[in-house]
């Protein structure tokens, strides 16, 4: 089980709802991937507006939202914007993202340890988006946060895992969950951060943007699950040359 | 920082040397362009090229597949809300211009207040302020009382008025300002005279320098355009992309965009030296696309929805609809519009075609949180 702060999750694929075609092709590619948990960008609520209201689409009663700050520029926005999100009533739970840069996205180590940290003293489990920077990885543990997620590549790229040998360390060094989000464009590359030790991974576009949604939903619940399979089955270690199936020696 | 001041960078590209540029340019070059990954402003001038023009189908098929990207299925709306007519400028080609006798107006808070309760209850939480160039504007608070007033309402606000002072931008940001649309109408400095015939918009540079004093004063998303049908439109566009660029590289938390607007019907009797095909703006998008993945590429009611709905299913990303462009016009007709508008759909009629498409209308994308 993933666990994050005082709740227990069996899925470890957390979905992104920000670029799909319609809410009702985002809710079934949601059901498809059998995740428990979603995330929103507050800033796309409209609590004026129920009817164009894209969280109607998602069932709050099965899942843990996930309202995530996406937009913010500095801690201080970012603080503010979680702070309606929970005004709104969307619960204490916040994905952080203090993201400075509008080109790549990445996000702001400084402004988001800092918003960490007053988030989390007031009350928020907070998911920090980061940079795969082992140290502010464990910089955020120590004031608190609920888990890190570090990058594997740019946002919305596609490029798979890029900084993998990044989160390897903060993997091994982390006494939090550690969420591989950002930039994993295929199934294998979900499964392949779940294989290294990730706890869970967060997927938007590969699923969002793909021509069948849904089907490729499915594919990322799957992969996701082979290799949670694998990481609990042992990895064997790879070498350095090769080694004959059926062995030979001491046969005869 | 020492900064390269964007006057001189304009110098060092002489217009005819650009325009010379993408004229030359060959198929062999395009095709070599088109199998790279990071494209330079040589890259972007043979993209803009009549040769690159043949490869229409390649240029579209990258276009979408970059939008899809970053943008995924998601495709933002914004309605304009002019609050006057009146102009000292008089630019050949806008029905605002001060020699045309129309009726002038501006609003009042009541009237705006009237027009930001339709557009807010069209659905509508992202306005673009437009206004004829008035010293009102200038000498008053006129502008920012009305941009302080609408952000009541609706958390993101662009203005697309004349070129401010840095301070004027500081006083908009703070008011809740987080947009700017500041088009040089053309960057050939001969044709910029010629169409600007009086008022303080003959001032080509404090025009041109008017998105990095914006940036400076921290307006978070900047776009920048040409009029189509001034001068020649590749290179101008050119132009407008290493002005963007330019504002990238200096201001890395600012956010560019680019509009696309073609000379309209309006009151007076200047018709362009320049015709500007629907080919020829589809081309242009696209290649702004596969020069700026990220960018903003907008949308205005002066073109045909067919033709709108086309180009935001490939390439554009923010679109207006049900659009007025009078002072006023969204309570009373009574006024003299900017240009003529070539689709009367509504709102709903347009999110419609935008969900007809397999895409995803949004008409919130930003939170008072992030700008009040």
């Amino acid at each position: 089980m993933l666990k994050i702060a005082d709740k227990e999750f069996s899925s470890r694929l957390i979905i992104g709802t920000g670029k799909f075609a319609s809410n009702s092709i985002m809710k079934e590619a949601i059901q498809a991937s059998g995740t428990q948990m979603v995330t929103v960008a507050l800033r796309r609520v409209d609590l004026d507006n129920p009817d164009s209201d894209m969280t109607k689409a998602i069932d709050f009663s099965r899942l843990q939202i996930l309202p995530n700050t996406s937009g913010a520029q500095t801690a201080e926005e970012a603080v503010k914007i979680a702070c309606i999100g929970r005004t709104m009533g969307l619960g204490n739970w916040v994905k952080l993202e203090v993201t400075p840069d509008p080109w790549y996205l990445l996000p702001d180590p400084i402004g988001t340890l800092k918003a960490a940290e007053l988030l989390s003293k007031d009350g928020f489990v907070v998911l920090a988006y980061m940079n795969a920077d082992p140290v502010l990885a464990k910089r955020l543990e120590d004031i608190g946060t609920a888990a890190v997620m570090p990058l594997a590549s740019p946002i919305g790229s596609a490029r798979g895992i890029k900084t993998g040998e990044m989160i390897r360390i903060i993997i091994e060094n982390s006494n939090l969950p550690v969420i591989v989000d950002a930039g994993l464009g295929t199934p294998s590359d979900a499964g392949y951060a779940i294989e290294m030790g990730a706890d869970a991974v967060l997927v938007n576009t590969a699923i969002a943007a793909s021509d069948d949604p849904v089907k490729m939903a499915n594919a990322f619940r799957l992969a996701v699950k082979a290799g949670r399979m694998g990481y609990e089955a042992g990895l064997i270690a790879s070498k350095e040359h090769a080694y004959a199936s059926s062995p030979e020696k001491n046969i005869i | 920082m020492i900064r390269e001041n964007f006057l001189s960078l304009l110098d060092n590209n002489p217009w005819e040397k650009i325009s010379g540029k993408i004229k030359n340019a060959g198929l062999d070059d395009v095709d070599r362009v088109l199998k790279k990954n990071k494209l330079d402003m040589d890259d972007f001038a043979i993209l803009l090229s009549k040769a690159a023009a043949e490869r229409i189908s390649v240029l579209k098929k990258k276009a979408h597949q970059l939008t899809t990207q970053y943008f995924g299925k998601a495709r933002f709306l914004y309605a304009p809300l002019y609050i006057t007519n009146r102009c000292i400028n008089s630019c050949v080609y806008c029905s605002f211009s001060e020699k045309n006798d129309i009726k002038r107006k501006y609003l009042n808070d009541t009237e705006i207040a009237n027009d930001a309760e339709y557009l807010h209850n069209q659905g509508f939480r992202h306005i673009l302020v437009v206004s004829g160039e008035d010293p009102i504007i200038m000498k008053s608070n006129y502008l920012i009382n009305t941009i302080a007033l609408l952000h009541k309402k609706f958390p993101s606000i662009s203005i697309e008025v004349q070129p401010l002072t840095e301070s004027l931008y500081r006083k908009a940001a703070a008011a809740g300002c987080d947009g700017l649309s500041l088009y040089q109408e053309t960057y050939n400095r001969d044709v910029y005279k010629t169409v600007h015939t009086g008022g303080p918009k003959r001032n080509f540079k404090w025009r041109i320098n008017g998105p990095e004093r914006a940036a400076c004063a921290g307006i978070k998303r900047i776009n920048f355009g040409v009029l189509l049908g001034l001068a020649d439109f590749r290179t101008d566009i050119w132009f407008a992309a290493l002005h963007a660029a330019y504002i990238r590289k200096n201001f890395w938390r600012t956010q560019i965009g680019f509009s696309f607007p073609r000379i309209r019907p309006f009151v007076g009797s200047y018709h362009p030296d320049v015709e500007v095909k629907d080919n020829d703006m589809l081309h242009l998008i696209l290649a702004l696309r596969i020069m700026f993945p990220q960018a903003s590429l907008v949308l205005s009611t002066r073109e045909r929805p067919k033709f709108r709905d086309m180009l935001l299913s490939v390439a554009a990303t923010n679109t207006s609809a049900g659009s007025k462009t009078n002072p006023g016009g969204y309570s009373d007709n009574s006024t003299t519009g900017q240009f003529d508008i070539s689709d009367n759909r509504s709102p709903s009629e347009v999110i419609e075609a935008i969900s007809a498409a397999g895409l995803y209308p949004v008409q919130k994308d930003w939170d008072i949180g992030l700008t009040g």
